[in-house]
């Protein structure tokens, strides 16, 4: 297997040449598998770096997202199942009276290529479930996205729902989309904010390895 | 009215106007007019509900007048007429739309596949019949009792005098014009890259199909041209040109697709098409408003080769500075963000108003607007946008 052409077809948004790569990966015994998903997390890397300068544009990073995707689905039944490649699980969503979800979904392609399990609550997520589902699953990690201005407002009642759970301190809380600034960050009371996808992911693998 | 008041009411409309397209132009006036992007936040701001108000037109009337008596904006986008649900609901549906007391909402939809892509340019209206009104409303929706049809037919005559009647009260009763004609050949003027991204695909859809199947969406962008702009584009260099009496603006473009195509695939598909319309705008001396959703200030250098006065950009998310120094030709609308509306003082407010208007506004070539669609409650707080009416309205430059 040549991982460098895999992370070359990755990052050049080559789909044929790397599902046929991955597909071999798949007839070879899928022993490489771990191998093969690791340069495509390196190559999805790429992506982000070239949507920073300026080469990619968010069609670029909305297709990156799908055909890795599809190439996790294809090397999906050699891998062993038990998450060992995750660095840890994490919550996304967008917040509640917000229906805007493409930010959100090229976000949630770019944490799973940096190896988190993320649980996705979807659109329009209100605070309570948003808590609950961080209380029963023992989440440290939350993102909320939301490009609405109301969307600043929802996010604060997150971060308040937190609060009054007696919650705040276990979690760590960033929020990212078109409205969200260094000044709205402060207002919602959150920890970090972003607005590349590939800070989001810095930020959280440091969380979790903290 | 008296006769002497819709005189000056007249008189206060053709003023603006002139404001407008010279600003338009880079030509100095004494003034910078404010074109107040104001939609379903002028509702809360007058204290009526926003169930009510999209389907009550007595509602809506009294929620524009309230906003018209209390800002003295120059133009407003929205005379009430957007998001008005009275005819999908007589059809006893709410198609994409929802709303609730705090806001209006579209569900994502798209009434197409690559596969359907084509049949839909072929026959649009046969296409709407078979496939776009049954998801809408129903497989069985032709077959609504005759009831149900007229009412449906009944909101949609109210709906119509609505606009015309709203149309007459900005205009004729607070000498509010109107932004720009719309356009015979379809409504607004739509490219296919973005009728595909806003109704046809959706943005998931196209971005995939951009790579996964180049050669139909170039396809279909060429077919799209024949059907829809070549026309408008031979109408163009057959018209008498600038209507400066009667409209802000020539023609209104609205652009998104350019938030999702890299540099290649915006020369490929939009770039083609938009260019042809806008050398045929430019050889009349015809001025042309194009709001950017989202960013557009790295493709900015594209509109600098076209003489000032021809295109007017009014920017969302693009720093107005930043903008006129990658394009000086082209003139701005817009500077007037919801943070600094719904977050700031009214003393920041003017000051960056000021800032605006001295900077970019003295040798023409700007309007102040907001680049956001005020949509909600906490978009603006009401003496922010009185502190900057009442002192754009006096500042002379
Ligand atoms: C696409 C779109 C829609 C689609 C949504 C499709 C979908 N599945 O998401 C549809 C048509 C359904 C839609 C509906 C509406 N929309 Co809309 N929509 C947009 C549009 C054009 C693009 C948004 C987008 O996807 N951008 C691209 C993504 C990639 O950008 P992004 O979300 O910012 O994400 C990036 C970063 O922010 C970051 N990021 C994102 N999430 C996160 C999360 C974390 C944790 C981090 C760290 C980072 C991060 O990563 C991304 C990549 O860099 C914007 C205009 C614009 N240009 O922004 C209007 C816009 C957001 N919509 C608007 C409006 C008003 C509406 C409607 C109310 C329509 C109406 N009735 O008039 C409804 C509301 C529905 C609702 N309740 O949410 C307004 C909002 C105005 C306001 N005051 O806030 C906008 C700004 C248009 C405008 N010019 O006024 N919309």
């Amino acid at each position: 297997m040549d991982t460098k052409a895999i992370l070359d077809a990755m990052a050049d948004l080559e789909e044929d040449e790397l599902m046929e790569m991955m597909q071999e990966v798949m007839d070879n015994g899928g022993a490489d598998v771990n191998d093969a998903l690791d340069a495509c997390q390196e190559g999805m890397k790429i992506v982000g770096e070239r949507f920073e300068e300026g080469e990619y544009f968010v069609g670029d990073l909305i297709y990156a997202g799908e055909i890795l995707t599809a190439a996790m689905e294809i090397v999906k039944p050699a891998l062993s199942g038990d998450g060992s490649q995750s660095v840890g699980k994490m919550i996304l969503c967008t917040v509640k009276d917000d229906l805007h979800d493409i930010g959100k979904n090229i976000v949630r392609a770019m944490l799973e290529a940096g190896g988190f399990e993320v649980i996705d609550l979807g659109i329009d997520v209100p605070p309570e479930k948003i808590v609950e589902t961080a209380k029963a699953e023992g989440i440290k990690i939350i993102a909320l996205s939301g490009v609405l201005t109301l969307a600043i407002d929802s996010m604060k009642a997150t971060v308040d729902a937190f609060k009054a759970a007696g919650m705040r301190d276990d979690v760590k809380i960033i929020v990212g989309g078109a409205p969200v600034s260094e000044a709205a960050c402060a207002t919602i009371g959150a920890d970090e904010w972003a607005y590349s996808p590939k800070k989001t992911v810095t930020v959280c693998q440091g969380w979790a390895a903290s | 009215m008296d006769k002497a008041q819709k005189q000056q009411m007249k008189d206060l409309k053709a003023e603006r106007i002139r404001l407008f397209r010279d600003q338009a132009n880079f030509k100095p006036t004494e003034r910078v007019p404010h074109f107040c992007n104001a939609v379903t936040w002028k509702v809360f701001d007058a204290g009526e509900s926003l169930p009510e108000a999209l389907t009550d037109f007595k509602v809506m009337e009294r929620v524009v007048r309230h906003f018209l008596e209390t800002y003295n904006v120059d133009g407003l986008m929205d005379v009430g007429i957007r998001n008005q649900f009275n005819v999908t609901e007589a059809f006893g549906s709410e198609g994409y739309y929802y709303y609730t007391e705090e806001a209006v909402g579209i569900k994502d939809h798209a009434h197409c596949t690559v596969d359907t892509l084509m049949d839909y340019l072929e026959d649009p209206t046969r296409y709407t019949w078979e496939k776009i009104l049954p998801e809408k409303y129903g497989e069985d929706w032709v077959n609504k009792d005759i009831e149900t049809w007229r009412k449906v037919f009944w909101e949609y005559l109210k709906y119509t005098y609505f606009i015309i009647h709203m149309g007459s009260v900005s205009g004729k009763e607070f000498g509010i014009p109107s932004l720009a004609p719309n356009n015979p050949a379809k409504g607004a003027i739509q490219f296919g890259i973005e009728e595909m991204e806003s109704n046809l695909l959706g943005i998931k859809d196209l971005s995939i199909a951009l790579r996964r199947n180049k050669d139909l969406i170039r396809d279909f962008c060429e077919k799209w041209d024949e059907k829809y702009i070549d026309p408008l584009i031979e109408k163009t260099y057959l018209s008498d040109g600038p209507q400066d009496d009667k409209y802000c603006f020539d023609a209104s473009i609205i652009l998104l697709s350019h938030n999702i195509l890299n540099p290649k695939q915006f020369d490929t598909f939009l770039w083609p098409s938009l260019k042809r319309l806008l050398d045929a705008y430019a050889f009349k001396g015809m001025n042309v408003r194009i709001f950017a959703e989202g960013s557009i200030l790295r493709y900015a250098d594209k509109f600098q080769y076209y003489p000032k006065g021809t295109v007017t950009m009014h920017l969302e998310q693009d720093d107005p500075f930043a903008f006129r120094e990658a394009a000086p030709n082209v003139a701005i609308m817009g500077g007037l963000s919801t943070e600094l509306l719904s977050g700031g003082t009214p003393d920041e407010c003017v000051a960056h108003t000021k800032k605006l208007c001295d900077e970019l506004g003295r040798q023409g070539g700007f309007i102040l607007s907001e680049g956001k669609m005020l949509s909600y409650k906490n978009d603006c707080t009401s003496d922010n946008l009185k502190a900057i009416c009442d002192f754009v309205s006096e500042y002379k430059l």
